[in-house]
């Protein structure tokens, strides 16, 4: 069953104990497609988060109402059932995720969810196992603690935990923030993989533009709490005036292609977003 | 979490705002201690229209005083009912055994009440105007004289003021932490007490790891800054001494002399 | 040459006695006055326990560290900080004061300086690093980029000679971590102050006038960004190199050595 989610006419206010902020989201329309791994691009406090926090039912809207699959969330939803329904289908990696680990054992803690959302504990350590497997770590750390971990394995295993409540959706607040060049790719490498092979629907915020051009399918910019912008990943990198008064950067690739366009008067045949490109590219207009 | 009166801050621009943490902490104590004066209903009648003036000056509504007295409120009652009961005096009006309600109780617990309700206002006073950092710098200087007694002041008001530093730090990452785990299926204040108190688990272990790291960097971070305790620091944040923080204890004199020529 | 601001020689480190395995061994380099130094290394490479031997926290087991040639010792590393001061990943846990404001004073609060001078240096930093229009603000609800800034505006405020970036500027969008590094590197030059820069963004390490490269404890590399690049292939390159890369794979005729970006664009126009 593929999940759609729609956003019709959402507002919301962030909640912190005494904080309240008014309107961190306003009037937001959008559709995320299943299958798809659509990137939220935006600056600090433009509302990714709070954005991402309600697709599950973790923020719920002032008005308007969020479509996730056969689930509807509305300001006034009163049924833990359906909220519990929904978090089982999707998944959520909040930023850091490794600062939520807090069992004994690597195996109990990414049995926690799947207990939670009431699977049974056979079948609990047997999904630990594989999704241990598919976030690439060695089966001999499911008895260790996860404080234990280097910092990029504890993301695995807390990516993993995830992963074991069988997620149709999976959200990523900057899954690769922090991590090195090694880690992040192996993050990445691991998304690419769930969303081809599992067919599972990925969004995930990130401010790497080049994560976004080699990653993602789909872009939604949002500025001042809406969302100024949803298309294609190639149609976006198009938008050569909005991306500046967005304030938003190029991939690399594309950027030094306008540098070398401006600097040797020759206009490459297409827009490149990746290294590859670029280097066809650069082998078709004849410059190398 | 917005029940919580008591310690609040009002931000503000009052009379009272103005003066200097000193000054009020100062007269409060102060007040406090002549209240104790007070032996008569002219007294209190001066000290309740000072207190009721004070409050006034501070533009913070009065309810919000009344909802600060609401947690205390069986307490005082219990003190009053006790001074009622067990005072005799004057005309008696209800005897039984060592119980009598006689006139002078009656007078002492409605003085009683008006003591604990006027400390209590005098005191949220002070906190709903005094940025909490200014109160610990005034904490800090009312505490000077320990020193001599080798008390480390200083290091116990920076400590009280990174603790409060942190407050919304540690709101924000619980707030994330449940979020955290309420996406992998927890559900927080459903079920028996035993079950609600094992979804807190998954929230505090993380919360002290992370609390425990981030001391530490904290640790590091100021050592390296060249933070040695017990070496004599100066302060960046200037107290201020005005012509008010100076009028403001000269009232509590006259204060005091007026109730001195008034009491009994 | 003018003698190096730091010289260190066969620093060896290990966290547990007990444990064979030490976390840095036999490093030795010197840095000249107002490099900027680039430390590559993935995670677990010894990065960070190299920052904090540098500044004291951490004492080696064996090797010495000099800074502007003082041995430093637990009897000198008081003395030593006011030369060299660091910069942690995440500021959110450096802060100490409520405002912005007090916060960069603290380091000034506790060299017992008098409140006026206090006021100007803080003013000078705050104007330098762009903040000062936040400086009544709670640190604690900027972005991510203005809590660096007022990271560094603080360490400014001491007049160091060196400045550890501890992987400072890794959390940070791409616009806020080049803006940084356009403020550090107009310090650098207008102070002669030295950078040390922990990190493993390859696209700043280009920056640098020498990288030492770490893997597992040890040096791997020590050199200018061309001579690290060309020689070691298996470190994730910045975007020029992975293009000769890409294009040399796609056999085609590109120099043999790392070009920086301005040389590729050259190159190209030939």
């Amino acid at each position: 069953m593929a999940m759609q989610i729609t956003f019709t006419d959402v507002s919301a206010d962030y909640v912190v104990g005494p904080i309240r902020n008014e309107n961190v989201l306003h009037s937001i329309n959008l559709t995320i497609k299943p299958g798809t791994i659509t990137a939220i691009i935006g600056h600090t406090g433009a509302g990714k988060t709070s954005l991402l926090r309600c697709m599950n039912g973790l923020l719920l809207p002032k008005t308007g109402q969020i479509q996730v699959g056969k689930y509807q969330i509305t300001p006034h939803i009163d049924q833990r059932q359906t909220l519990n329904k929904i978090r089982q289908h999707v998944g959520m990696v909040f930023q850091f995720p490794e600062s939520q680990l807090f069992a004994e054992t690597v195996e109990k803690d990414i049995c926690f969810g799947p207990l939670n959302f009431g699977v049974s504990l056979t079948e609990a350590q047997k999904r630990a196992k594989q999704t241990l497997q598919l976030v690439g770590l060695n089966q001999d750390i499911l008895q260790q603690s996860p404080f234990s971990l280097s910092g990029g394995q504890k993301r695995r295993v807390a990516i993993a935990g995830v992963l074991a409540t069988n997620p149709k959706v999976l959200i990523l607040d900057e899954p690769g923030a922090g991590l090195d060049p090694d880690g992040k790719q192996t993050i990445y490498t691991l998304l690419t993989r769930l969303n081809r092979e599992a067919g599972m629907t990925i969004i995930l915020v990130t401010h790497d533009m080049n994560d976004v051009a080699q990653y993602a399918d789909e872009a939604i910019v949002m500025q001042n709490g809406q969302v100024v912008s949803q298309t294609g990943v190639r149609e976006l990198f198009s938008l050569n005036k909005q991306l500046e008064d967005w304030h938003l950067d190029l991939p690399d690739a594309l950027r030094f292609q306008k540098r070398i366009e401006r600097e040797t008067g020759v206009n490459l045949p297409y827009p490149c977003l990746t290294v590859d490109e670029l280097a066809d590219a650069l082998i078709k207009a004849g410059l190398v | 979490m917005n029940k919580l009166i008591l310690g609040r801050y009002f931000p503000g621009d009052s009379l009272i705002h103005q003066l200097d943490a000193r000054a009020k902490l100062t007269s409060a104590i102060y007040f406090i201690v002549i209240l104790f004066l007070a032996n008569n209903w002219q007294t209190y009648l001066l000290l309740a229209v000072f207190t009721i003036l004070v409050m006034f000056l501070t533009n913070v509504r009065l309810r919000i005083y009344i909802r600060g007295v609401r947690p205390l409120i069986w307490l005082i009652l219990f003190t009053v009912c006790l001074q009622i009961l067990f005072t005799s005096g004057g005309k008696i009006y209800f005897s039984w055994g060592p119980i009598t309600i006689s006139h002078f109780g009656l007078i002492n617990g409605f003085y009683i009440f008006c003591r604990f309700v006027m400390i209590i206002f005098i005191s949220t006073v002070v906190t709903f105007t005094t940025k909490p950092m200014d109160l610990t710098d005034g904490i800090n200087f009312l505490l000077q004289p320990l020193r001599k007694l080798k008390v480390p002041v200083d290091e116990f008001s920076l400590m009280l003021s990174i603790a409060l530093r942190f407050v919304p730090t540690l709101l924000d990452e619980t707030q994330k932490i449940m979020d955290a785990q309420r996406a992998r299926g927890v559900v927080f204040g459903e079920g028996s007490l035993v079950r609600q108190m094992k979804t807190l688990v998954p929230i505090f272990i993380p919360l002290f790891t992370s609390s425990l790291n981030r001391s530490e960097e904290m640790a590091n971070a100021m050592e390296v800054r060249g933070y040695q305790s017990g070496k004599p620091r100066s302060s960046y944040r200037q107290r201020k001494w005005q012509l008010k923080d100076t009028v403001s204890l000269v009232i509590m004199f006259i204060l005091t002399f007026s109730l001195l020529v008034l009491r009994t | 040459m003018a003698s190096p601001i730091i010289e260190v020689q066969d620093l060896s480190f290990k966290y547990d006695q007990r444990n064979n395995e030490n976390i840095l061994t036999d490093i030795s380099f010197s840095i000249q006055q107002g490099d900027w130094v680039a430390i590559l290394g993935n995670n677990g490479s010894g990065k960070s326990t190299l920052a904090k031997l540098l500044v004291g926290l951490l004492s080696p087991q064996a090797g010495q560290i000099m800074i502007a040639g003082n041995p430093l010792t637990e009897e000198t590393k008081w003395e030593i900080r006011q030369h060299i001061a660091l910069v942690f990943q995440n500021p959110e846990n450096q802060f100490i004061g409520t405002t912005v404001e007090e916060d960069v004073a603290f380091g000034l609060e506790n060299q017992n300086i008098p409140f006026s001078m206090m006021k100007t240096k803080v003013d000078e930093v705050l104007d330098l690093v762009g903040m000062t229009p936040f400086r009544k603000a709670d640190p604690s609800r900027l972005s991510g980029g203005q809590k660096q800034r007022v990271a560094i505006a603080s360490v400014l405020a001491l007049d160091p000679d060196i400045i550890v970036l501890d992987e400072a500027l890794v959390m940070l969008d791409p616009k806020s971590r080049r803006e940084i590094l356009a403020t550090l590197t107009q310090i650098q030059m207008t102070k002669q102050t030295t950078i040390l820069s922990i990190t493993h963004d390859m696209d700043e390490a280009m920056f640098a006038d020498q990288i030492i490269l770490l893997e597992n404890g040890r040096i791997k590399q020590i050199g200018t960004p061309t001579e690290v690049f060309s020689k070691i292939t298996h470190l994730e390159p910045p975007f020029v190199e992975k293009l000769r890369r890409t294009l040399q794979q796609k056999k085609r005729q590109v120099p043999e050595m790392f070009l920086t970006e301005d040389e590729m664009v050259k190159w190209l126009c030939k």
